[in-house]
């Protein structure tokens, strides 16, 4: 019993110790109050999500040009993990906009070129042991990013040709 | 025959409506609660901002009736007005997950339930936008549930 009791006592105060995993935020507030003003408006939901990436995109070029240091390293670390959670969402997005057929070729054009512009930055990034994980998971969530934004701007003009009457639309209504 | 299945269940669902206000009802609806389920939809995901917005319009049918009961019957019907603003984003969002939907439609189910008591308990002057409100709230229900069967 006394020994059940010294066990008990020992995993309860080794529970706090344990080294816990930083949960990391994206997205700042000024940039969520505008998430928020866009509401449910597809092209202007991704319109922002393109810009916040750009912006984590230009951080980690930043990055990237300074001298190596483990608080460089560091750093890189949280943005690429930021950027990738980032590019996930938007992502995940996209595969609702798809189904609902919203025409989202206005905000889909720019997101093409610019995932392929991150990619190229993600790629040229030299890896190193303290963010290569970060690093290669990045470069995968950016390469699923522009094949999706590529292959869903060629559906949508393909569909918005055929059917002209639903071009603009933010879902497909029931006919 | 095409349209036997939705027909049943479209009846099992309005002979189904609780009779009394359920565990929905539990909570005490604010205006503070409301602008923070507001803020939280709108910045939400997606796939998760039609119950959310589903969500928002029950809390808002319920603080409209809580008003309606104390004599403001100003607050109450832009309250209403604010709700109708509300179908047309759950319109748009109503989502293709079908466990998301189904509690999307459950919900709207139940508001439109307690509009229905407004309807009746209003006075004449207040009936039409009570009854206008109703009508959305039951489009955007009947919507939700088609989308529910389409799956």
């Amino acid at each position: 019993m006394l020994c059940f009791a010294a066990i008990l006592a020992c995993l309860l105060v080794a529970a706090p110790a344990h080294p816990q995993k930083e949960k990391r935020e994206p997205l700042s507030e000024s940039q969520i109050e505008k998430i928020r003003e866009a509401g449910i408006d597809p092209n202007e939901r991704i319109t922002l999500y393109t810009k916040f990436l750009d912006e984590h995109a230009e951080t980690i070029k930043g990055l990237t040009n300074r001298v190596r240091s483990d608080a460089r390293a560091h750093r890189l670390d949280g943005e690429l993990q930021d950027f990738t959670s980032l590019m996930d969402e938007l992502g995940s997005n996209l595969d609702v906009y798809s189904e609902r057929k919203a025409d989202i070729r206005k905000a889909l054009k720019p997101l093409t070129e610019a995932s392929q512009r991150w990619l190229g930055m993600l790629r040229a990034l030299a890896g190193e042991p303290a963010f290569d994980l970060s690093r290669k998971e990045a470069i995968e969530s950016a390469e699923d990013l522009a094949d999706d934004s590529k292959r869903m701007e060629n559906e949508q003009t393909e569909y918005f040709n055929l059917h002209k009457d639903e071009r603009g639309q933010d879902r497909a209504e029931p006919k | 025959m095409r349209f036997a299945i939705p027909a049943v269940l479209v009846f099992l669902s309005v002979t189904t409506v609780p009779m009394r206000a359920s565990g929905f009802d539990d909570k005490v609806f604010d205006q503070q609660s409301i602008d923070l389920l507001a803020a939280k939809a709108s910045q939400a995901q997606p796939r998760e901002q039609c119950f959310l917005y589903a969500e928002l319009v029950h809390e808002m049918t319920e603080f409209s009736v809580q008003k309606y009961a104390a004599g403001d019957v100003e607050k109450a019907a832009e309250l209403l007005r604010q709700i109708q603003g509300l179908t047309h984003k759950i319109h748009l969002a109503v989502a293709e997950d079908s466990k998301r939907t189904r509690n999307t439609e459950i919900l709207l189910r139940h508001t439109a339930f307690r509009l229905t008591g407004l309807l009746h308990s209003s006075s004449f002057e207040d009936q039409s936008l009570v009854a206008e409100t109703l009508a959305q709230v039951n489009q955007v229900q009947n919507e939700a549930m088609m989308q529910v069967f389409r799956k």
